[in-house]
């Protein structure tokens, strides 16, 4: 299930929040007992809105949630025992990177072999870049089970805070199996560390203001997702189902913007719902995205984009690697591997490490002298276009099948040519429309930056409830329409 | 400002669960208002049961049985389509003023392709056939004269009473006298002609024909729900199975696979001839070809394509008979259009030039395509599968026509079994059993075939084990298929070829 789905919207979010709020106050239960009949109801339907994705896929699940259960347990109380907790934490990480690794990256470990050795078709360097195998050595591709890249980092974050005395142990399974399954977050982030949501797990309220707000963020996240990002993307999908090579320049430029639009629109999106529902439970998660296309930099990108995702890896990789506080050579080497994985987490292709790789160069070469440059230029918004720019072509890199054909669209890009009619093929009335819109809002032309977070004062926060109300029903009408799928008897 | 944070709380919940419980109330009580407001386009399936074949396959039927089932979904849809539509054609205005017009030219079309069925039915001329020649210094006498009529020229024969010598003078056909019926300015949608009723034999006949005019500006290449492509002057096309590589011909089969389809072809070939069935090969042409003309502006690599290149080889390096009518059906668009506007499909005026070239082929008698155009009555056009395929709205498009051609009426037939394999029975009095094996297409041949034959079977590619013993006993078997099905008919080749090789001796 995904949350912008009309199952989700019209079926399971109502039925969750009459359960989570109508059911304690019909049983008037003391506020202890409400807040676990509360915790119980919001792990069932997390549950079930995983098992939506598959239901055999709960197990999985379940299995994460135990044995990071049982692993910050024995780490917890293991008392003095250096040996043991060390242990104990070493044997509980493995065991979940081997759980992601086997889902996420044996497909593409098995396609290598194959290509590698059992394949004679091209070159070294062609059959290394292949993302898919041939088959040879006969094993069944596996599916890689939804969210998990999300649960099993947050399950990381929760061992390794107990192991560093930065969060108490969790002695109720149902509330530590709530913090790893809470829909809201699962299958899209934001990462949860378990630090920022501990207390809140044991201890919330809800109120109008929280609700409301909650509300707006769910409904403005809908929008960004079901009217600006579906939009862009079925442009985008499109321009890529053709041959990359044959397109012109501007259609080139055009989509590769288009697609930096829907990949924020949908990411942001689906974090502003994540982060709306967690306040309608009561729960306040982190921002996740800040106007990510105002930055005047690569790092200052990576400090406003999936947010959760690089403090991750700044908390848990660059910290304990020793961050910047040794030498630059020890830096820019804690700089480089943080990025190869950040590559890697993305997905199981050499097109995401090629991106991560390349983020990881262009932030080393800032530290050493191109980041006071741009972010000193007083032509600020030409660090900015800049920046923009560099991250528009890297999403190419991301968007892109295989390397060789995000490289023979970045071709594409550069390639002279004149009176190029290609984009007019492309384009529509719906996508001009939406494309503007993305361009307004997008922040680039943000004079203070400021933060996505901002609070509308209040004389005019009847706007936000109006706009809230107007993209949720205009959404809805596009997820209706988005139901179409006519059957045409074409096999004759 | 709290009153106002309540409202909208409350709007947020309405909005989000009062529609579901509408619209249950409304199919519950009112069944009436309940379809009118689900009416939408035909999607031409069921909607989604409530039936689970495992328990992995709950969410997958749950969330299809409520996206089936949303509150006002055919309404919605409808308007969704409505507002696409309509800010399609905005942009297409707004880019043809901006791309301009380019040079008229005329389309390229052999008006002489359909000749073997008549032609265009010009005044045929008075073409001297010759006679024999008289031997000099006889005394011949006439003794019998046959008048010419408008198209068929007649004699004088001259006979010696000495010697019995005769020889022949012929006299000119007196070619028609036609009054001006009618005339045509030829133009992008339109041909050209002066249509004539000859006074005497009462023929219709056309002369100064002039072609559809071709509209060369630039049109930016418009597609709809993956499927449908927007072409000219509201014409729809195709793009799925390939289609375009089809069309702008980058997909030639290299010499090796031409090869391998012509032994393939040759193989069945000598099977039939062995069994004596008559066998025939009919590629019909995607409509993108037959009606290029209408389509944007694609880069097309070469015009002679896959299937034309395989056809030609075929016909080259076999023993078999291959159609592929592109010309024809090019030059039958004289009379009435033979593809639907809105459909993938020819229609039934395309079908009957179809099956005439197919007689034409077998020697069997065919009708003047002039006269045959003449038969045919016009009737609104219901095929429009892309239409449908692009999530488009039918009611803004104009009215489509099909022509059915009023073939031998006094004979009736009967449908014994439905598709995949139908099976007909008629009151013609050829018994010889004709088996067709194809795809869609085979749907307008159909109603002129089975009034050709005591029993025909039309059977879907993928059925022809089911129909092994009517292959083994047919007398005539038609391979058919439409141009991007090519690779298709490589495959039902192989059963066919499989059950001859293997059937009763």
């Amino acid at each position: 299930m995904v949350f912008s789905s009309l199952i989700f919207i019209t079926i399971f979010l109502p039925l969750c929040l009459g359960a989570y709020f109508v059911i304690p106050a019909l049983l008037r239960l003391p506020d202890e007992s409400t807040l676990k009949l509360k915790n119980v109801i919001l792990l069932i339907f997390s549950l079930v809105f995983y098992a939506f994705g598959g239901v055999y896929y709960i197990a999985l699940l379940l299995f994460v949630v135990l044995i990071n259960f049982v692993g910050g347990h024995v780490i917890g109380n293991s008392g003095d025992s250096a040996g043991y907790r060390k242990a104990a934490l070493v044997l509980t990480v493995s065991a979940d990177i081997l759980v992601l690794f086997f889902f996420k990256y044996f497909n593409l470990l098995i396609a290598l072999i194959e290509n590698m050795f059992f394949s004679g078709e091209g070159s070294f360097f062609t059959r290394l870049f292949m993302a898919e195998g041939n088959g040879a050595l006969g094993f069944e591709k596996i599916v890689l089970p939804i969210g998990i890249s999300f649960y099993i980092f947050q399950a990381l974050s929760y061992v390794v805070d107990v192991y560093l005395g930065n969060a108490a142990v969790q002695k109720n399974f149902f509330r530590f199996a709530l913090y790893i399954s809470f829909f809201p977050q699962l299958i899209a982030g934001p990462i949860v560390k378990y630090k920022d949501i501990e207390e809140q797990i044991g201890c919330r309220t809800v109120n109008t203001d929280l609700f409301s707000d909650g509300v707006i963020r769910f409904c403005r996240g809908l929008g960004k997702k079901v009217i600006i990002a579906n939009t862009l993307g079925e442009m985008v999908d499109s321009v890529w189902a053709v041959d990359v090579s044959t397109i012109g320049a501007a259609t080139a430029w055009f989509t590769a913007i288009c697609y930096s639009f829907q990949i924020y629109y949908d990411f942001s999106g689906y974090s502003d719902m994540a982060i709306g529902m967690g306040k309608m439970f009561g729960f306040e998660f982190k921002e996740n995205f800040n106007i990510p296309y105002a930055s005047s930099s690569v790092r200052e990108f990576w400090r406003r984009w999936h947010i959760s995702l690089s403090s991750w890896f700044r908390d848990y990789v660059y910290i304990p690697l020793g961050g910047s506080r040794k030498s630059k050579a020890a830096t820019y080497r804690n700089i480089f591997i943080v990025f190869l994985l950040t590559g890697i987490w993305h997905g199981a292709n050499q097109t995401f490490l090629i991106w991560g790789l390349v983020y990881g160069v262009l932030l080393i070469l800032e530290r050493a002298f191109l980041g006071k440059l741009l972010e000193s230029s007083p032509l600020k918004y030409i660090s900015r276009l800049t920046t923009f720019t560099v991250v528009t072509i890297l999403w190419v890199i991301f968007r892109a099948d295989d390397i060789s054909l995000a490289f023979s669209f970045i071709a594409s890009m550069f390639r002279s040519g004149s009176g190029d009619y290609g984009l007019l093929s492309f384009l529509s009335l719906k996508v001009i429309i939406t494309f503007i819109f993305a361009f307004v809002f997008s922040g680039f032309f943000k004079l203070k930056k400021g933060s996505e977070k901002e609070e509308t004062k209040a004389e005019y926060k009847v706007i936000d409830y109006v706009t809230a109300l107007v993209l949720l029903v205009i959404s809805t009408i596009l997820l209706t329409n988005g139901t179409y799928n006519p059957f045409i008897y074409f096999q004759f | 400002m709290k009153i106002g944070k309540k409202i909208f709380i409350t709007s947020f919940i309405i909005l989000i669960c009062v529609p579901q419980i509408v619209w249950a109330l409304l199919y519950l009580t009112s069944r009436d208002l309940y379809e009118s407001l689900n009416a939408g386009p035909d999607e031409k399936r069921n909607a989604q049961a409530l039936v689970f074949d495992d328990i992995g396959d709950v969410g997958n039927v749950l969330s299809a049985y409520v996206d089936d089932h949303a509150p006002f979904r055919g309404a919605l849809i409808t308007l969704c389509q409505k507002i696409e539509t309509g800010s399609e054609n905005i942009y297409i205005d707004a880019v043809s003023a901006l791309t301009g017009s380019g040079s008229d030219s005329q389309m390229s079309v052999d008006l002489d392709a359909l000749d073997a069925l008549g032609g265009t039915g010009t005044s045929s001329g008075s073409e001297d056939a010759g006679g024999t020649q008289a031997q000099a210094d006889l005394d011949y006498k006439l003794v019998e004269t046959v008048f010419p009529t408008c198209t068929e020229e007649g004699y004088e024969r001259y006979v010696c009473d000495e010697t019995g010598d005769s020889y022949v003078t012929p006299i000119p056909a007196n070619g028609h006298d036609g009054t001006l019926i009618e005339v045509s300015e030829s133009s992008y949608t339109t041909w050209g002609y002066e249509k004539y009723e000859c006074s005497v034999c009462g023929r219709i006949y056309y002369e100064n024909i002039v072609p559809k005019l071709v509209d060369t500006s630039y049109l930016a290449p418009r597609t709809s729900g993956g499927s449908t492509i927007f072409g000219r002057f509201d014409w729809l096309f195709f793009m799925g199975n390939d289609s375009l590589s089809y069309y702008k011909g980058t997909n030639l089969l290299s010499e090796e696979e031409l090869a391998d389809y012509a032994a393939r072809v040759q193989r069945l070939q000598e099977l039939c001839d062995e069994r004596g069935i008559e066998l025939y090969f009919m590629f019909i042409p995607n409509k993108e070809q037959v009606y290029s003309e209408y389509m944007p502006s694609y880069e097309v690599e070469t015009e002679h394509k896959r299937v034309e290149v395989l056809t030609d080889y075929l016909r080259e390096n076999t023993d078999a008979t291959v159609l592929y009518p592109l010309a024809e059906l090019r030059a039958g668009d004289f009379y009435h259009q033979t593809y639907s506007r809105y459909d993938t499909h020819w229609n039934l005026w395309g079908g009957f030039i179809g099956v005439q070239l197919l007689y034409n082929a077998m020697g069997r008698e065919t009708i003047d395509i002039a006269d045959a155009a003449e038969m045919a009555y016009p009737f609104p056009s219901e095929r429009n599968d892309l239409i449908l395929l692009g999530g488009l709205d039918a009611t803004t498009f104009p009215e489509d026509t099909d022509y059915l051609v009023d073939y031998k009426p006094e004979v009736l037939f009967f449908l014994d079994s439905y598709d995949p394999v139908a099976h007909f029975t008629s009151t013609s009095e050829n018994e010889e059993y004709f088996v067709l094996v194809g795809d869609s297409f085979l749907e307008m041949l159909r109603p002129y075939i089975t009034r050709d034959y005591m029993h025909t079977l039309y059977l879907r590619r993928t059925n022809e084990y089911a129909c092994r013993e009517d292959i083994l006993n047919a007398d005539i078997l038609v391979v058919e298929t439409v141009e991007r099905y090519d690779g298709q008919v490589y495959e039902s080749m192989e059963a066919l070829i499989d059950i001859l090789e293997n059937g009763d001796p």
